[in-house]
């Protein structure tokens, strides 16, 4: 399945590329800039998706009954491609806001919104660094990430609830011919396609590898262990010392 | 048309960089743990099930030097 998922994601990504580029026409309003729509609210979304991955599996962990180390994983996973998600967000905003807008950033509710889910979530990870026993980690790191999780509603109506620069939805999923064209909506979907397909398969490698480092720490104790029984068994810890320094 | 292709650059660019990122990380510690067929070359090489070691010198009789304990040690992890 994952080899399958990149392939699309290159295929899809190369399609909404060139279709974004040299197909797509441009705007009465925002001229070419339009073409922009392809990248930023894809990004946005996926942003929002993989955080929500993580306070769903964050929750999942903390109930007893669901408890299981992998639910902990999951949600640091998803929370790293979160992060690069929503920082791509705010750099493909600001470089559709400086010509549209006039300006690379302002304090309007939307982009602050944005800028603090990013910090919230950066929070997360570096809170997922700080060494401490597993459980109360994961304990820790899921009420993190659920409180956190509380800004998505509020960056998402953000433009509802205040006068912003930044415009509301492109698209209204009940009426999909409302706001934007045919053409603008195919391209948007072949954007979405295209960053889902990336957001999946990003997700699946980079939770092996939360996997992977966990086994390599429970591993690299095992071997500072052995070396120090060696040391105090032999009474030297000469060879031993450059052992678990090349394993931690 | 050029903020056009910087934000095309930065948000497909963006994500491939950083999935290049994960995959070399993934390698890594694969090889660390001697998962991949390069592991014994990686500076953790003979620390796992899977990964061959160069072999040990010949042990001398006496068990008291660094040198003895340090063959017996990698000899118990193959």
């Amino acid at each position: 399945v994952t080899p399958a998922l990149g392939i699309g994601a290159l295929v899809f990504s190369a399609i909404a590329i060139v279709d974004g580029l040299w197909i797509l026409g441009p705007t009465a309003e925002q001229g070419d800039y339009s073409k922009l729509l392809v990248v930023h609210p894809p990004v946005a979304t996926i942003a929002y998706v993989a955080f929500g991955i993580t306070a769903l599996a964050s929750l999942l962990y903390l109930l007893p009954r669901t408890r299981r180390r992998e639910w902990d994983q999951l949600a640091g996973a998803s929370a790293e491609v979160g992060v690069v998600f929503c920082a791509l967000t705010l750099v493909t905003g600001s470089i559709w806001g400086r010509p549209v807008w006039g300006v690379w950033w302002t304090w309007d509710a939307r982009l602050t919104a944005t800028a603090l889910l990013l910090v919230l979530f950066l929070g997360y990870l570096a809170l997922r660094r700080i060494p401490a026993e597993e459980t109360v980690k994961g304990r820790r790191c899921a009420v993190a990430a659920l409180i956190a999780i509380l800004d998505i509603p509020v960056d998402h109506y953000a433009t509802s609830w205040w006068q912003t620069l930044h415009q509301g939805s492109s698209v209204d999923l009940l009426q999909p011919d409302k706001h934007i064209d045919t053409s603008h909506n195919v391209a948007l979907l072949l954007g979405f396609i295209a960053m889902t397909l990336a957001f999946a398969w990003l997700l699946v490698v980079r939770y092996r590898v939360e996997q992977l480092e966990a086994r390599y720490e429970q591993e690299g104790l095992a071997i500072a262990l052995e070396a120090r029984r060696a040391e105090g068994g032999v009474g030297t810890s000469e060879d031993a010392e450059p052992r678990v320094g090349a394993s931690a | 048309m050029n903020y056009v292709y910087a934000g095309y650059a930065v948000g497909f660019g963006g994500v491939a960089l950083y999935a290049v990122r994960v995959v070399l990380r993934g390698r890594a510690l694969r090889r660390a743990l001697g998962l991949s067929p390069g592991a014994a070359t990686s500076s953790a090489a003979g620390t796992s099930p899977g990964a061959s070691s160069p072999p040990a010198p010949p042990a001398p009789a006496p068990m008291r030097s660094g040198a003895v304990a340090g063959s017996t040690d990698a000899g118990s992890d193959r």
